[in-house]
């Protein structure tokens, strides 16, 4: 004969077992569940990209929960402009000014030099072109007349 | 670029080949001739080498020097020009004052000579005295 405390310890038994068995079933249907809400388009999904629209992204500049302050506009353009207003007036190093370097009076005398020599050549040139030099009056005679006298 | 070089030489070279003048030099020498004693060359005013032909002057010789050339023989001069061509004539005249009278002409002579490039002739101009057909005044 079965005392009842014995019948009672295995009921407990019994429903132990149902409890754990009854978890282990709840853990069982519920982890596909996490991973399919977790990756609803890959492999868990089952559906593919075409089948399925891709949500629409909207930037942060025109989220609507994230209104723009006027204000904060306004100042962020100020200062742009005002960057921009600095950048161009900035002045820019240009270093010595041009007639404090030794190439513009390198080109100066150069020049300078050229045409000194391009006169005195011309000048010979023509001087040669239009006879030269005179022959010296010969010695014991009177004068001497004419070109280049 | 090498237009800007081209033209300067071309324009060097033209120059050079043909364009240059030479000087020609004719030695003359002045002499007082026929009709010219003392008395007469001791009286000359003023006296003219006149160039004419190629060559164009009309040279006034020192004074003093034509009317002390007692002996006749005035000396040499030499006239240079650039005529290269055709015959230049010098002629010699000597006057009394005023010269613009005819009457005071004392004398006259030439002799013509060839012109040629870059040359040195030689020559002899004589004058002879002329008959003064008026008193000079």
């Amino acid at each position: 004969m079965i005392s009842p405390t014995s019948r009672i310890s295995l009921t407990r038994s019994k429903l132990g077992v149902v409890i754990i068995g009854g978890v282990a079933a709840l853990m069982l249907l519920s982890s596909p569940a996490r991973v399919l809400a977790a990756d609803p388009g890959g492999e868990f999904g089952g559906a593919s990209d075409s089948e399925k629209p891709k949500e629409k992204y909207q930037l942060q500049a025109a989220d609507p929960d994230n209104p723009k302050d006027p204000a904060v506009e306004a100042a962020k353009k100020k200062a742009a402009l005002e960057a921009e207003l600095a950048k161009k007036n900035k002045p820019v190093d240009e270093g010595p000014p041009v007639y404090q370097k030794w190439q513009f009076w390198a080109i100066i005398g150069g020049v300078a030099a050229l045409t000194v020599g391009a006169i005195f050549a011309t000048r010979a040139i023509l001087h040669g072109v239009n006879g030269g030099d005179v022959a010296p009056c010969p010695a014991g005679y009177i004068n001497c007349y004419g070109e280049g006298r | 670029m090498k237009g800007l070089f081209a033209l300067p030489a071309l324009l060097l070279l033209s120059l050079g080949a043909g364009a240059c003048s030479s000087y020609s030099y004719f030695d003359l020498d002045l002499k007082w001739g026929t009709g010219f004693d003392v008395t007469k060359i001791g009286s000359i005013v003023s006296c003219h080498l006149l160039v004419s032909g190629a060559a164009n002057d009309d040279i006034t010789l020192e004074p003093g020097k034509c009317k002390t050339a007692t002996t006749g023989d005035m000396g040499m001069v030499e006239y240079s020009t650039f005529a290269d061509a055709g015959n230049i004539t010098f002629t010699l005249n000597a006057f009394q004052y005023p010269e613009s009278n005819p009457n005071c002409k004392l004398g006259e002579g030439s002799t013509t000579l060839e012109a040629g490039k870059a040359v040195r002739k030689m020559g002899t101009v004589t004058a002879t005295a002329m008959a003064q057909s008026g008193p000079c005044q």
